[in-house]
């Protein structure tokens, strides 16, 4: 698309301002930065990955889960009764789930109130603090992930990182890329923690095994 | 002698916005503290490294920013500059009309409070929707951010139910969970009904033209899965050369703003949905503003250029905790904000916001917790010479006259009298001391009692000893 004839003046004007300014700034080198020192040592220390993203990611109070039997219970804890499932997880999730709950494997726009549930693939997680990552290529529908009261990702138990750094590098090409670490939060008023401000009030992190 | 406009404003400060303040910003200082040094015990080199790579980065500013618009427009980001506010806010006014877009939802953005976006495009008949919780606050009451990152650091619970009652959000209700609910319930109609939503940019990434997003609430995702159209306005320092070296920011930033170990939603956007994604924009927009970059990046504060706006300085800062953020009369409150307002307003502006770079004691705590390590007192000092080079009238305001102590300090024999005399000094009350500037400093503070000559009588006796 052919830049609007004003815009290129302004970005001319942009880019020949900070060449001015540069002309009187010094070159400052590029640190040797030893990434090793950006990593956490201290909250990878459990035995095995995915304990270590348990406790990091139960640390900023989301929810571990790695059985349908725990997953209905904790839907059912938090007083739910209909929710949406990615249909590439209709056999190994939504239709166990089916049993206790309503469950839509589509997910429309009118339905965006009554769906208090949204199971969705994630991609994988970051275990150095307890994140989940998902991305446009897997999750079925944005809305799904964030619009429900209580959100599960469904991660296969191979896609985790050990640090924020591995999981940068390893960004793909996918457009929107976003980790969630833990329920929506805000301490606007008062700095008190209020979990459920936009977002779900309840995150879950469902790992399933590679069988 | 006149006292500083920030005097003026800590003295009328509600003590009950006082005691929220004090309490909110001394609780981050300790949060932040805590989780900085527990994770990273050698978290000052994590400071000085990520320093150190932005003033990399913005000495090589031009290379990088075309480096990231290649990306972006490769991936199908129209990308848009703007000099300064006036061009910023009527590029993303034509970008929404050309859309036909009369509504939008837009996260928490600093850069768009400086240009002022959301009182333009309201005039302009554009329906915007502040959805950060804070800000939204704001939004209602008609009033501005005092904070970075809290911006109703200054509210209690009683206010904020006041003003949800008054606008029909709810029934009256003091519990922080209950109106944190009606303001979910009342935003989430917005974003589902907003064809357009707009961002700022916590970062973006020359490497890949990623513009990272961070927030709490997952305001900026409900946004962005909602809405149609995205434009992103995003400031030129927010630069930095690849992926990879996010995992130094993103480790410092949340840290030390709030004590997290990572923001609850870290988004980035690299362009438009696909097409197998059903929501989210068709349309991305980016629009790089310079608004007084350009000009301090050419000025000795370049450094104050670094700032990724964590708050952190805000919350230690003592003159911040006794005055609030509006004492400093622009979008950018505190030790960081008393650098970068006086810069960012251009040569015309400097003169009336010239008195902030006196608003400090230069204690360096502000130095100390800074995540990229500016040398926050170092350019304030900088400042201030050039408000007395310039002759700017409020760099002036309380600078007590300097001649009559000139001439004591060039004769010794009125030196030692002087000395002698002070002993006076202690026989007055203070608010009757007969020198009209130093009564009025003292409205604020309490001299010592007066013990003169001592230093030269300890020294003596030490050498005997």
């Amino acid at each position: 698309m052919k830049p609007h004839p004003k815009n290129s003046t302004e970005r001319d004007k942009v880019f020949s301002d900070l060449r001015k300014a540069l002309q009187g700034v010094e070159k400052v080198a590029r640190p040797e930065i030893d990434f090793s020192q950006t990593v956490a040592e201290n909250r990878l220390r459990e035995d095995g990955l995915w304990q270590c993203f348990a406790n990091n990611f139960q640390g900023v109070r989301g929810k571990y889960i790695d059985s349908i039997p725990d997953l209905a219970a904790f839907i059912r804890e938090n007083g739910l009764k209909k929710g949406y499932c990615d249909p590439r997880l209709r056999e190994r999730v939504g239709e166990p789930l089916k049993a206790y709950f309503e469950v839509e494997f589509v997910y429309s726009r009118q339905n965006v109130d009554e769906l208090e549930f949204g199971i969705t693939v994630g991609s994988g997680v970051v275990a150095e603090t307890g994140s989940i990552i998902l991305e446009d290529g897997q999750t079925s529908n944005r809305l799904a992930a964030i619009a429900p009261w209580l959100h599960v990702a469904v991660v296969r138990e191979d896609a985790i990182y050990r640090t924020v750094r591995q999981a940068l590098i390893a960004m793909g090409d996918d457009p929107n890329i976003i980790w969630v670490s833990g329920p929506s939060k805000t301490g606007d008023i008062e700095g008190i923690l209020i979990e459920g401000v936009h977002g779900p009030g309840e995150q879950v992190c469902f790992r399933l095994d590679q069988t | 002698m006149k006292t500083q406009p920030i005097d003026q404003y800590a003295r009328d400060l509600d003590p009950e916005v006082y005691a929220t303040i004090h309490q909110a910003s001394s609780e981050r200082v300790s949060r932040r503290e805590n989780s900085l040094f527990a994770d990273f015990p050698h978290a000052n080199r994590l400071r000085q490294w990520a320093g150190e790579l932005k003033r990399h980065t913005l000495s090589h500013v031009d290379k990088y920013l075309e480096q990231a618009v290649t990306a972006m427009e490769s991936r199908g980001v129209e990308v848009h500059f703007a000099s300064e506010a006036e061009s910023a806010r009527r590029q993303v006014l034509e970008i929404l009309k050309a859309h036909e877009v009369g509504r939008i939802c837009k996260s928490k953005s600093m850069v768009t409070e400086e240009i002022d976006l959301r009182p333009f495009l309201e005039k302009h008949g554009i329906e915007t929707w502040e959805s950060d919780l804070g800000e939204f606050v704001v939004q209602l009451d008609d009033d501005h951010p005092s904070h970075i990152v809290t911006p109703i650091i200054h509210k209690n619970r009683f206010q904020v139910a006041r003003t949800f009652e008054t606008h029909g959000l709810g029934d009256y209700t003091e519990d922080p969970e209950s109106l944190t609910q009606q303001a979910r319930k009342f935003l989430r109609g917005k974003y589902l009904s907003s064809v357009g939503t707009m961002t700022g940019a916590n970062f973006v990434s020359a490497e890949s033209g990623r513009i990272v997003v961070v927030t709490n609430e997952g305001n900026s995702r409900f946004g962005l899965a909602g809405a149609k159209v995205h434009i992103a306005v995003v400031g030129i320092e927010k630069l930095v050369p690849r992926d990879e070296d996010l995992a130094l920011y993103l480790n410092l930033l949340a840290r030390s703003s709030t004590g997290q170990h990572l923001t609850v939603y870290t988004e980035f956007i690299a362009g438009p949905r696909p097409e197998n994604q059903p929501e989210g924009p068709e349309q991305m927009h980016v629009i790089f503003i310079d608004n007084g970059r350009s000009e301090t990046l050419a000025s000795e504060c370049r450094d104050a250029l670094n700032c990724i706006r964590c708050g952190a300085c805000l919350n230690v800062c003592p003159v911040f905790r006794q005055a609030s953020g509006h004492a400093y009369r622009h979008t950018y409150p505190g030790p960081i904000g008393a650098v970068l307002a006086p810069n960012l307003v251009g040569k015309e502006g400097f003169a009336e916001l010239a008195d902030l770079p006196k608003a400090s004691s230069l204690c360096g705590a502000c130095n100390e917790v800074c995540p990229v390590d500016i040398p926050i007192p170092d350019l304030l000092l900088r400042l201030r010479n050039r408000g007395k080079e310039e002759g700017a009238p409020g760099s002036k305001i309380a600078t007590p006259p300097m001649g009559a102590w000139a001439a004591l300090a060039s004769s010794p024999s009125a030196w030692k009298l002087a000395l002698k005399g002070g002993h006076l000094m202690n026989a007055i009350p203070q608010g009757m001391i007969p020198v009209p500037p130093l009564r009025t400093w003292l409205k604020d503070r309490t001299l010592p009692a007066w013990r003169g000559g001592s230093f030269r009588r300890w020294l003596q006796n030490r050498k005997k000893e």
